[in-house]
């Protein structure tokens, strides 16, 4: 029998019932709190579970109307950056958990930065993540919970696109098959935050150590995105950027192996 | 360009139909597609997936949707095959028209469309 590490559970917070997965790692060290891209859920972070379970409490979530969370009251989404943010950190609070390190990809990847600006965290792991996503797709948000629109099926090849050239086996699978899985109504939520989001003028707010790391093949979040980023962090205790090629916009899937790496390596810096 | 499309069709109607169909979602793909190239439109009409007429223009009865941008922007989707990025806002210089609800229903089949086209240029 292969038992994975990873456990699931639920717990209420500010109302929603709220599914999220942990490692069961040692909690004497630190406490990594995993947040996922646009429209998906916590299973984005199975692999990285498996491998950090001996040595850190890794615990990912399913944002309201994600995966196996319950949705907003009116079956509805987040739709700001504030709200996403204040849920993810309620959240934290209600698992008692202290000094949380957050990791996020894309729009998690930003909202880690938001995050740090907002609230006391020990650091941050932004996956091809910036601080600014001027206009993604105006005319994509607009019809994507429209009835002859199928989001399932519409945004297979775009999910495609975004992945690396060495993608692990069985990853692109999974990201497509995540596809299939999206609700339009949460995945219209994020994007709504993702297009448009802009926190660069309270950069200078981030005191605490930061990894950047960016799967290279990612068109969509471009390098000079990312240094653009880093650089409006002047106040940061640490930055550490960590590109990886043939990686594109899901390094947690494509390549956990290599990200646990820059993280356990990003942690013993502390 | 009418000679490439011309290519295009074969493909799509050929050794890439199954895929097409399949992998693009193109099954279902009925109707006008114009590809606008600078200020040259080019019409692929198709039906159930299948390409039946390329022309150079635009039918009378004008197209369901389409893509459409400078010769540039056509460079660039040909240099990096990729439609998803040659239409993104801030990376391309590409963009959908017509019926927006019948091109996003479609997207997929566009971008396989356009990988199909970027494999003949």
């Amino acid at each position: 029998m292969n038992n994975m590490a990873i456990s699931g559970h639920y717990i209420i917070v500010s109302g929603i019932k709220t599914y999220y997965e942990t490692n069961n790692g040692p909690t004497d060290k630190h406490t990594l709190i995993c947040t996922h891209t646009a429209g998906r859920d916590a299973r984005q972070y199975h692999a990285m579970m498996e491998i950090l379970a001996s040595q850190y409490n890794l615990i990912a979530l399913d944002m309201p109307a994600h995966g196996k969370s319950w949705p907003l009251k009116g079956n509805k989404a987040f739709s700001t950056r504030k709200e996403y943010s204040a849920f993810i950190w309620s959240f934290t609070q209600e698992l008692g958990i202290k000094d949380p390190i957050f990791v996020g990809c894309s729009l998690g990847g930003n909202i880690v930065y938001h995050l740090a600006q907002e609230y006391p965290v020990r650091a941050i792991v932004s996956m091809q993540g910036v601080d600014y996503t001027p206009g993604a797709s105006d005319v994509a948000l607009a019809v994507m919970s429209h009835p002859h629109v199928s989001l399932q099926h519409s945004h297979l090849g775009y999910s495609d696109s975004l992945i690396g050239q060495k993608p692990d086996s069985g990853a692109r699978d999974f990201i497509l098959w995540g596809v299939s899985q999206e609700i339009a109504i949460a995945k219209k939520g994020a994007l709504s935050i993702y297009n448009g989001f802009d926190i660069r003028a309270d950069m200078h707010k981030i005191t605490c150590p930061v990894l950047a790391i960016r799967g290279q093949d990612d068109w969509l979040v471009d390098e000079e995105a990312v240094q653009d980023t880093l650089s409006r962090l002047v106040n940061a205790k640490k930055v550490i950027y960590k590109p990886l090629a043939g990686i594109g916009h899901f390094p947690a899937v494509e390549k956990p192996q290599a990200v646990c790496n820059a993280i356990e390596e990003f942690l013993l810096g502390l | 360009m009418l000679d490439k499309l011309v290519l295009v069709q074969e493909k799509i109607n050929g050794e890439e139909a199954e895929q097409f169909k399949t992998e693009g979602l193109g099954e279902y793909l009925t109707g006008d597609v114009a590809l606008v190239i600078g200020a040259q439109p080019y019409t692929l009409s198709f039906h159930k997936g299948r390409i039946i007429e390329v022309i150079k223009g635009l039918p009378l009865t004008g197209v369901d949707f389409g893509v459409a941008g400078p010769v540039e922007g056509w460079q660039e989707l040909f240099e990096h095959r990729n439609l998803y990025r040659a239409i993104a806002p801030k990376h391309g210089k590409l963009h959908l028209q017509g019926n927006m609800v019948k091109a996003m229903g479609n997207l997929n089949c566009l971008g396989y469309l356009a990988k199909v086209l970027c494999s003949v240029i």
